[in-house]
């Protein structure tokens, strides 16, 4: 019994890690189609081993330690990364969560602001100018967007009447939130790409402007966590995104159809990540906080409002407990 | 689970020596980041979980970022660990105190007995019998958030007209 509750989490994180190995694949087959090539086709059937033969080379890589780093913190910080990216996984209902909590939401969020301080710890450890205004960049950035992704969070939340995320699937078994709350879905939408550093605002890791961020100084293991790291972010919040605004009705008998349905519009979502990538150039930084800062927190305030006070004045309170 | 809220109770003493043991703020930083996170391990401990969450969310994810962020821009040629001697110093002092401080209060009833039939358990009701008995010392305490908030203006408002003239 002892055996199979310890197993139980490796049900979890190893079709994950498989799951963002593959993202890993389909990002530079999907980049290079839509650059008229052909991306890895060369280790396995369409490229399709190309994701182990690069985890097998970035693990067997000497990593490096730089010495005037902080070492300590150096080497935690990518484990702290990858610890966090995988907790955020156990409330998410796919349709039964491994952590069934009542506070779901708000732990998703309490855990993914706790994202930062890996960002800000790597970039601070490393000792290098590049690597410490890179992170600065990333956390500014990161909490900045936290915040309206919290009120739109509460939005929805003021819709379904609990932090339990399964809920939301109740919720939506007439209708997807997508359709009453579409300007939240689509600052939603906007405000991931932005919280999981993606482009068009990868500005931290821009080879450009910050020889990418506050990872310069890794190699090896430690990059190889930061990389699964970010990536289990991405399909975490498309999955999140799926949950919140395009939830199937459970199927209580298959379950598995339910599973397959959200990491379906899941994968959508993913793609659409990669089309934006390939479609848009990067932004200025004024720019982003200018978006963030003043279109979107006034919006999303303002929006709240009507959400708290529309389903009270329509008589459609949702329950409460 | 008692041992989890042991365990959180430790975090939050080591956590605030760490703080007040006065290394470098990047250091400082951290003995406050352990400090807030074994505080919310005591209270989901006790079942106030809700209350626990907000806190981890606002605390940590919120001020306490603001707070490592600008500590990590703030350089220090020799920035002190609590490895160093004046750290250690602090740290063994702070443990003094507190090993004292055990000995003064190890020996108080957990239950307290306020005016003539009501009964308070200190260690839940502790704050609220504070301010019941010393009531003073929440208005001084008030006066003293008051000045605080004034400082911060004040330290704020040099940005136009002070050294970092823009």
């Amino acid at each position: 019994m002892n055996i199979i509750n310890a197993l139980n989490p490796l049900t979890l994180i190893i079709p994950i890690l498989l799951a963002v190995a593959f993202l890993t694949l389909l990002e530079r087959k999907i980049l290079g189609y839509m650059q008229l090539r052909k991306g890895p086709n060369i280790v396995g059937p369409t490229g399709l081993l190309q994701p182990v033969a690069d985890g097998i080379k970035l693990f067997i890589k000497e990593p490096l330690r730089p010495s005037s780093s902080s070492q300590i913190m150096f080497l935690m910080t990518p484990i702290l990364a990858l610890t966090l990216s995988m907790i955020l996984w156990t409330p998410m209902p796919m349709p039964t969560p491994i952590l069934d909590m009542n506070l779901g939401i708000l732990f998703l969020l309490a855990i993914s602001s706790l994202m930062v301080y890996s960002i800000l710890g790597s970039g601070w450890s490393s000792n290098s100018k590049y690597a410490l205004i890179g992170a600065l960049r990333a956390v500014a950035q990161t909490i900045s967007y936290e915040v309206t992704l919290g009120l739109i969070l509460l939005c929805t939340i003021l819709l379904s009447g609990t932090f339990t995320p399964l809920n939301f699937m109740y919720t939506q078994e007439l209708m997807w939130l997508l359709l009453p709350a579409w300007p939240m879905a689509t600052m939603w939408y906007i405000s991931t790409l932005a919280e999981t550093n993606r482009a068009p605002f990868d500005l931290t890791e821009g080879e450009s402007e910050l020889v990418s961020g506050f990872n310069v100084e890794y190699a090896g293991g430690p990059f190889a966590l930061f990389f699964l790291a970010e990536y289990s972010n991405i399909l975490l919040m498309n999955t999140l995104s799926t949950i919140l605004f395009l939830a199937p009705t459970i199927n209580q008998t298959a379950m598995q159809l339910t599973t397959m349905n959200i990491m379906m519009k899941a994968m959508v979502l993913s793609s659409l990540f990669l089309w934006v990538r390939a479609s848009y150039p990067r932004f200025r930084y004024d720019q982003l906080m200018h978006l963030v800062w003043k279109n979107f927190l006034p919006l999303v305030l303002a929006t709240t409002l009507i959400y708290i006070s529309f389903p009270v004045s329509m008589a459609g309170l949702p329950p409460q407990t | 689970m008692a041992y989890i809220i042991f365990l959180g109770l430790f975090g939050l003493v080591f956590g605030m020596i760490g703080v007040a043991s006065n290394p470098s703020p990047y250091y400082a930083a951290f003995g406050l980041v352990l400090g807030a996170a074994s505080g919310c391990l005591i209270l989901s401990g006790f079942g106030i979980t809700f209350l626990s969450l907000i806190l981890f969310l606002i605390y940590l994810g919120g001020m306490m970022v603001v707070f490592a962020y600008s500590a990590a821009m703030a350089a220090e040629p020799y920035p002190e660990a609590w490895g160093n001697m004046s750290v250690v110093f602090y740290v063994l002092f702070y443990c003094v105190v507190l090993g004292m401080g055990l000995g003064l209060v190890d020996s108080i009833d957990v239950l307290s007995i306020v005016g003539e039939f009501s009964v308070v358990r200190s260690d839940w009701g502790g704050v609220s019998v504070l301010y019941y008995s010393g009531g003073w010392l929440l208005l001084i305490l008030g006066w003293v958030l008051l000045i605080t908030l004034f400082v911060v203006l004040e330290v704020t408002r040099a940005v136009k007209y002070g050294s970092m003239c823009l």
